[in-house]
């Protein structure tokens, strides 16, 4: 009997070729209400639904409703999404701000058949470090929307940050980014590359700049390795989708991985999706990830990422790749005594800030 | 009047789910959901398309008469344009 775990996995490689298969009869409601719900935590409910309407995964009347329910509601909600990401882009057209839109909507939008496959819960936007401030500012002026957490300290943000979640008045979240992940492998990516010619699609009738495709791939290998943990099976879809239908030069993801000391991320992402998803081809780039073997350093730093404690392990190993003795400092200072403000949003004081990273760094047991 | 021609507005904001199609038109809050045969009409009027037009396709699909089904689509289309989804092609 299949498990709800390789069903998953099958759900994840759908329309992929792939040794992964999908069970071939009804599964029982208790099993198919668990699914369900592992589906739509992993942003698999369009691939599920694929599935079924395709006939590759039968399911019965009840089932189906089940499906189709949660699936409107995750598509509405794109739209939703999509409907702010386009007064975003105007927004920061009307102030002059250069931005590329990356993760979910430019996913959804660019290398998948259906934007409907690949359902996403936010905004994603990436404007210039030199930007970001006036940026946030911008949006919350603009478009209504407010900050959920300040920054850690004043000035954090436009050297170190990764981004700001801004939230609209109907709870949808638009978040600003300056660098794709928090710590270490955030502090590396050369941004400037990313600024390069854009890649664009259409949403709306509008013209839409995202990254080129090895610069998608990349900062996908970073939502796939280094983002939520653990990690959701559409982001390993994303990076397997990425190399199957771009087909990046390796030549180019490999420089571009050199640069942003990412060599370590690259090959995770990719290692890890095709050992979920087992795609049935093996591109050069999956033979040099299987063949890379990061150093201690870079075992360090990947291990930050990861754990109950990544929180304040990520935050840390930052300042092991922050230049120079004064930004270190900074840096430090940032990480270990944020402001007020952020702790009060966050209901703490810096006692119980520090008592809270300690107690996670060495829990009880 | 069933001779002019619809299609979708390119600035809708759209997605398929099993059983149904989603729209956002531009300005609104709330998608607007086409089920039964407003899927298939969605597909069909990706291109520009006049009420007999879609009668025929549709009464040759399900095997129904194009006058009966053209009593249905004309007020559905402009339904449709009333919502924002789908405008004339002059």
């Amino acid at each position: 009997m299949t498990s709800v775990g390789d069903t998953l996995a099958a759900c994840a490689a759908y329309g992929l070729p792939t040794s992964n298969r999908l069970p071939r009869g009804p599964l029982p409601g208790e099993t198919f209400t668990t699914l369900l719900a592992h589906a739509e935590h992993h942003r698999l409910l369009g691939f599920l639904g694929a599935a079924v309407r395709d006939g590759a995964l039968v399911v019965d009347a009840d089932q189906r409703a089940d499906l189709e329910m949660k699936l409107e509601g995750w598509l509405a909600h794109a739209l939703r999404v999509e409907a702010l990401l386009l007064s975003t882009i105007d927004e920061l057209e009307r102030a002059g701000i250069d931005h590329r839109v990356f993760k979910g909507v430019a996913l959804a939008n660019t290398v998948y058949d259906d934007p409907a496959l690949r359902v996403f819960a936010d905004v994603d936007v990436l404007v210039p470090s030199t930007e970001f401030a006036t940026a946030a500012r911008l949006l919350d002026a603009t478009l209504g929307t407010q900050r959920a957490l300040p920054e850690l300290r004043p000035g954090f943000d436009t050297t170190f940050g990764r981004e700001a979640m801004l939230r609209s008045d109907g709870g949808l979240e638009l978040d600003v980014h300056r660098t794709f992940v928090d710590g270490a492998y955030g502090l590396t990516v050369d941004l400037d590359d990313l600024f390069g010619t854009p890649r664009v699609f259409t949403l709306g009738g509008r013209d839409v700049a995202t990254f080129q495709p090895a610069h998608q791939l990349l900062s996908s290998c970073y939502s796939a390795a280094l983002g939520d943990w653990p990690v959701r099976l559409a982001s390993q879809r994303d990076v397997v989708q990425l190399i199957w239908v771009d087909d990046p030069s390796a030549d180019d993801v490999l420089g571009l991985a050199r640069r942003w000391r990412s060599q370590p991320v690259v090959a995770r992402a990719i290692c890890q999706a095709w050992a979920t998803l087992e795609p049935g081809f093996t591109p050069p780039l999956v033979d040099w990830a299987r063949g890379f073997a990061p150093g201690a350093f870079d075992r360090i730093l990947l291990a930050s990422y990861r754990g109950p404690a990544r929180g304040i392990t990520t935050q840390a190993a930052g300042v092991l790749v922050v230049p120079g003795i004064r930004d270190k400092l900074l840096y430090l200072h940032a990480v270990a005594m944020p402001q007020r403000a952020y702790l009060e949003q966050r209901g703490m004081s810096s006692v119980a800030h520090w008592r809270r990273g300690l107690a996670r760094l060495w829990p009880r047991r | 009047m069933t001779s002019k021609s619809y299609r979708r507005r390119p600035d809708v904001l759209w997605r398929r789910s099993l059983d149904a199609v989603l729209c956002l038109p531009p300005g609104a809050s709330e998608p607007v959901t086409l089920a039964a045969t407003g899927p298939e009409v969605w597909d069909l009027l990706e291109r520009p398309c006049s009420v007999d037009q879609l009668a025929s396709e549709l009464a040759q699909r399900h095997g129904i008469d194009a006058q009966t089904v053209a009593r249905d689509v004309l007020p559905l289309l402009e339904r449709l344009a009333v919502l924002g989804l789908v405008g004339p092609v002059l």
